[in-house]
């Protein structure tokens, strides 16, 4: 037994040292001259790319950095790992290639950093493919128009402000608005619909006691064998930061390219233009409005055109964006936000009074669009929320004025009571995504005046009623309703049911 | 104000100087002047790899050979034909020596832009890795 093990043991250090044999050839090399702050300045490599991986012999191991600063005499190199073993006189090797990440489904359900290396304390991840992380968007001839709905299970989202496949939609807001909320209740929803949309999340420079957070309750909801998070945490070199979207795109882009759905959610960018700030100045390339580098926008632009709807030639599949921005004290002027928004294919706007009045997901609707999002409306839901963001945009107008206690004449009391109730109704709590019927039920009884005498108080107890019984007794027609083919109206058959259910449970709450 | 040549152009000049005969002590005498002038001596490490660097596309290539013990001329005689095959054939190859016993064994060869390391200790560094 143990000469069979010696045996074994000696034919692997064999093969082994076989492999090491190899004659690789002359390889350029040039040296460090001096490295501070995550930067190493290199001497030598004239044959350097953009971008190109380099490899840092020093004392302690090989040291990976990637070449950003390419100049007569000298390269700056943003280094990927640990600044401290790096010294001046290291040797530095070209590698021969660009930054590559694992991709694949052997991915799904792990958390990875920007280099694919997992952070989860699982098994190394083995993959057949790798991708360079940083790739040229479908060019105009391989694209189609955005059509197939990505539902998030937020009813104002879903209704007002609809999002399809392929669609860059911007959630921007300030701090502790619900921002990840929106992002997490839409990979839940994927797995919730089965739609077969694979999640990425890709943390930047997030808490990891929030990513820890994140990862168990995607466990819990079951969406974590659909997801990937890419993490970065505050204390990891900027390096890490500025590649985790272009690595995370990279893994999505796998699904896109091979007939499937990717969403992928990048929280934040505001994180990210920071750290791509914090590297150019040490590049010491010169800054820009609010210090940050004349290309800032195009770092944004490459990475968000990367998401796509493929034509049917390339087959059809599609990469969806959620990117998420910060805003300081709700000033979307600023000049990250604009950029963004002017990059992206329209935006959910959060905002701080809203969040605090209980209006949750505080969603804006008089600043929140999407441009391409109608297209792709399911039937259902399209049919029963045609006037409603022009409804809740007057209302939440004429309700300031409301406050005045002033007398109204009585249309406009009733346009400001249908609000309340429309508002009422568009409240949604965390982790509860609703179905395309629960979404044209809930918005056809409310827009039809069935809650019109329910108190406002007790309209989501209505609502949950009107639910439970439909869903009680007509249950076969829900799940054809829920396909979302179908128009809901006064005299189609699904309108009728909701219509009569309706009545039924806004009774028990009158008052 | 006189705009900073750079080190680049520095080593290309000298490089050229050397190449047509000129006698390196002359080059190196106005190319130290000139560094004292402009207050970069800091630099003078690294002007002479850009030298040796822009040696090479004059036809000369320095070889720095890293071994464990003294090379045999048959060795060396190897070594400069590896050199040529990678430089082509017309090179003029100078082989500098240098003894280090941490290698173990095997040779690592160091050219002004390239190198391949060989040695034994890179082979059990690459095995513990």
């Amino acid at each position: 037994m143990a000469d069979i093990a010696v045996q074994e043991l000696s034919k692997e250090l064999k093969n082994a040292i076989a492999g090491l044999e190899q004659n690789e050839g002359l390889k350029d090399a040039g040296v460090v001259i001096r490295v501070g702050d995550g930067v190493a300045w290199v001497h030598g490599l004239a044959n350097a790319g953009y971008s190109e991986v380099l490899e840092i012999d020093t004392s302690e191991g090989v040291v990976e950095a990637f070449a950003l600063n390419l100049m007569e005499d000298e390269i700056g190199a943003v280094i990927l790992g640990n600044d401290s073993q790096v010294s001046a006189g290291n040797t530095v090797r070209l590698r021969g290639q660009v930054l590559e990440v694992p991709v694949g489904e052997e991915l799904l359900g792990r958390v990875v950093d920007p280099l694919g290396r997992p952070l989860d304390g699982g098994p190394a991840i083995k993959t057949k493919l790798r991708n360079p992380v940083e790739r040229e968007a479908i060019g105009v001839m391989g694209r189609k128009s955005v059509h197939e709905p990505l539902m998030t299970g937020i009813m104002s989202i879903d209704a007002m402000f609809p999002i399809g496949r392929g669609q860059r939609e911007l959630i921007i807001g300030d701090r502790q608005t619900g921002k990840t909320a929106v992002a997490i209740d839409t990979m839940i929803n994927q797995a919730r619909q089965k739609t077969g949309v694979v999640n990425i999340y890709v943390a930047i420079g997030q808490k990891l006691s929030k990513v820890a957070r994140l990862v168990e309750r995607l466990k819990q909801e079951g969406v974590m064998e659909q997801t990937i998070v890419v993490a970065t945490g505050p204390s990891d070199p900027a390096s890490l930061l500025y590649l985790a979207p272009y690595a995370g795109t990279a893994m999505g882009e796998y699904f896109r390219d091979n007939k499937g759905h990717a969403l992928m959610i990048y929280d934040d960018l505001s994180k990210h233009a920071v750290a791509y700030r914090q590297m150019s100045l040490l590049l010491r390339r010169p800054p820009g409005r609010e210090a940050f580098p004349g290309d800032v926008f195009y770092l944004h632009s490459r990475l968000l055109e990367r998401s796509a709807k493929l034509s049917d030639d390339l087959g059809n599949g599609s990469l969806t964006a959620l990117p998420i921005i910060e805003t300081q004290a709700g000033d979307i002027s600023a000049y990250i936000p604009t950029n963004v928004i002017s990059i992206t294919d329209g935006q959910i706007f959060m905002e701080t009074d809203l969040f605090n009045q209980g209006i949750r997901p505080a969603i804006s609707a008089g600043l929140s669009v999407s441009r391409v999002g109608g297209s792709a409306q399911t039937k259902a839901v399209k049919s029963v929320s045609g006037n409603l963001k022009l409804g809740l945009s007057q209302f939440r107008e004429l309700a300031s004025f409301a406050q005045f206690g002033s007398d109204l004449d009585a249309e406009t009391k009733s346009q400001i009571d249908r609000g309340q109730r429309l508002t009422e109704l568009l409240k949604q709590p965390q982790y509860e995504p609703a179905g395309i019927w629960e979404q044209s039920a809930s918005i056809f009884a409310v827009s039809q005046g069935l809650f019109d005498n329910v108190t406002v108080a007790k309209i989501k107890d209505a609502q949950t009623a009107l639910l439970t019984n439909l869903w009680k007794d007509h249950k076969k027609e829900m799940q054809e309703l829920n396909k979302g083919g179908e128009k809901v109206a006064a005299d189609s058959p699904s309108g009728k049911l909701i219509l009569k259910a309706g009545k039924a449970a806004a009774k028990g709450f009158e008052g | 104000m006189a705009t900073k040549i750079s080190r680049r152009k520095l080593a290309n000049w000298s490089a050229k100087r050397l190449a047509s005969g000129d006698p390196a002590k002359n080059v190196m005498h106005e190319l130290g002047a000139y560094l004292i002038d402009t207050r970069r001596t800091h630099e003078q490490s690294l002007i002479i790899r850009d030298i040796e660097i822009a040696l090479l596309s004059e036809g000369s290539v320095l070889v720095n050979a890293v071994a464990a013990r003294p090379l045999s001329d048959e060795a060396k005689s190897d070594i400069e034909a590896f050199v040529k095959s990678e430089y082509g054939s017309n090179a003029s190859v100078i082989i500098h020596e240098t003894i280090d016993e941490s290698v173990i064994g095997g040779v690592k060869l160091e050219t002004p832009d390239k190198q391949i390391d060989a040695t034994v200790r890179n082979k059990l560094e690459k095995l513990m890795a």
